[in-house]
């Protein structure tokens, strides 16, 4: 009885050690992943969700320029990010979708002063099929047409809202809205997935990916402008190579890059 | 020998202290953060209120579609035998493993608008998604495991002497049912409710993936914390501390009266 009970002590003792010794493992396994000599450098990218893949494209880009630097992108709504960002992510450059999301960073001092690399503008999407039959965005405004947009603490979700506005039929869409996403690719999800008659993203989320699922129709509010500025964080371990990030983005490879997935110039 | 087992003793007993304190550490620091004197305010302006009653009322609906089918389910598993069976308990309790936000793209799958079941619904002038009907349906699929597990266990440990005896005696089955077999599985069916309760009230990855979320409509206390968290983090606090009282006070609750009938 003593025995088996001290043999599973044992057993308890030699599984956190094991477990320790496993977590030391891949510690230092991930450290030394780079090739042997050259100090291992990486940037990470928090950005809106909107930017997901041509800030991938320009992280594959700048990695082609600068050997041995990895770049890793984050993608989330803009006000998560700048929430990750103050709670302590490890983050060398942030962008957002709104100069609202970036001033929030600014107020707290979580990064350097910004520069407005790209623009973007609205559309609506509906699924290829458009069940509810949205020809036009005064139909957003039509009883029964399942709407869904942005929550209004995201970029996206604002914009959306001040185009509603715009087309005077805010209060009508509104109660169309069936669910607020946190961010905007979650918008485009639901319309992707069926379940939405309608969705407002931004011109640039019909890729190649998800062109022939879902129908574009104009919003026609090209007043409404969504703004995209990128900055270094204060709390960046190589800000040099951030910045460098960022310039390849406003007049490099990676400019050309956000201009071939549609955005528009600062 | 005394002082080998001593210090075994103490190891254990370190190691215990750890998973206490891994267990009070978050909710300590939560407590810690509350700003009380701007909590009422806080938890009016989030709009803690509606989240709270929405979380109330879909949980509760939500264990009671687990208990109307989880209890027949349990007695099945636990009293019949079939070929079968053992496989048919796991892949009952496979929701309870399943990433939450996997079970919600099984559910559209089903029942979204385009889903396996959900065109004939459609048809029929039923949709799940975005309603706080499909709400309850995650909550529902994610949480029934838990009472059918527990209330398995307690059919398993009922005597079935007992009722032999009760059915010589000359008892229906009914009167079995009462008097013998619903008293002994007391204990297992409250402890059952209480996790299962729990967990669809905490539910949040199948929640948001099938039924979306939508102030006032379909966005559950879990996240309405979520959504507050991006945008000022001590409203999140006041949500949280909000959630951690219903979850006491049912665990509590429940404790209470699990414990006095089998005394």
């Amino acid at each position: 009885m003593r025995a088996a009970r001290r043999g599973a002590t044992g057993l308890v003792v030699a599984a956190v050690i094991a477990l320790a010794a496993a977590g030391c493992g891949q510690a230092r396994g991930s450290g030394a992943q780079t090739a042997a000599g050259a100090a291992p450098r990486r940037l990470s990218v928090l950005a809106a969700s909107s930017l997901d893949e041509p800030f991938r494209a320009a992280a594959a880009a700048f990695t082609d320029a600068h050997p041995g630097v990895a770049v890793d992108v984050s993608p989330a709504g803009s006000q998560t990010l700048v929430t990750q960002l103050a709670a302590g992510a490890p983050a060398d450059v942030l962008a957002t979708a709104d100069t609202e999301s970036m001033r929030a960073a600014r107020d707290q001092g979580l990064v350097a002063p910004p520069r407005i690399v790209a623009t973007n503008t609205l559309v609506v999407v509906t699924p290829a099929a458009d069940p509810a039959g949205v020809g036009a965005p005064s139909d957003l405004a039509r009883p029964g047409v399942r709407l869904v947009i942005a929550a209004p603490e995201v970029p996206a979700g604002r914009y959306a809202r001040a185009a509603l506005e715009r087309l005077g039929i805010a209060d009508a869409a509104a109660a169309n809205v069936v669910s607020e996403e946190q961010d905007v690719r979650g918008v485009l999800g639901k319309v992707v997935a069926g379940e939405a008659d309608a969705g407002i993203v931004y011109a640039t989320d019909v890729t190649e990916r998800v062109a022939d699922q879902v129908r574009v129709v104009d919003l026609h509010t090209p007043e409404i402008v969504a703004s995209y500025p990128v900055a270094v964080t204060r709390s960046s371990a190589s800000p040099d190579l951030a910045a460098a990030f960022v310039a390849f983005l406003l007049d490099g490879r990676g400019a050309e890059l956000l201009a071939d997935a549609g955005f528009g110039p600062p | 020998m005394t002082g080998r087992g001593l210090s075994t003793g103490r190891l254990l007993a370190g190691l215990a202290a750890l998973g206490v304190a891994l267990c009070l550490v978050p909710l300590v620091a939560l407590v810690a953060r509350t700003p009380w004197v701007a909590l009422p305010g806080l938890v009016r302006d989030t709009g803690a209120a509606t989240a709270l009653r929405l979380s109330l009322v879909t949980s509760t609906a939500a264990v009671a579609a687990s208990l109307a089918v989880g209890l027949p389910l349990a007695w099945v598993l636990a009293r019949v035998e079939f070929p079968g069976r053992s496989l048919l308990r796991s892949l009952v309790l496979l929701p309870m493993v399943l990433p939450p936000v996997v079970a919600g793209v099984g559910l559209l799958a089903a029942f979204g608008r385009t889903g396996l079941l959900g065109g004939p619904l459609a048809a029929v002038g039923v949709s799940l998604p975005f309603t706080a009907a499909g709400t309850t349906l995650a909550q529902a699929f994610v949480a029934a495991p838990f009472l059918v597990l527990a209330l398995e266990a307690g059919f398993a440990s009922v005597d079935r002497r007992l009722e032999d005896a009760a059915q010589t005696l000359g008892a229906s089955r009914w009167t079995v049912w009462r008097t013998v077999i619903l008293p002994a599985v007391r204990p297992a069916l409250l402890a059952g409710v209480a996790l299962c309760w729990a967990r669809a009230l905490g539910e949040f990855g199948a929640t948001v993936t099938f039924a979306g979320s939508l102030r006032g409509r379909t966005e559950t206390l879990p996240l309405a914390v979520y959504r507050q968290l991006q945008v000022d983090p001590s409203g999140a606090v006041a949500l949280s501390v909000l959630l951690l009282a219903v979850s006491l006070a049912l665990i509590v609750g429940l404790r209470a009266r699990l414990a006095v009938p089998t005394r």
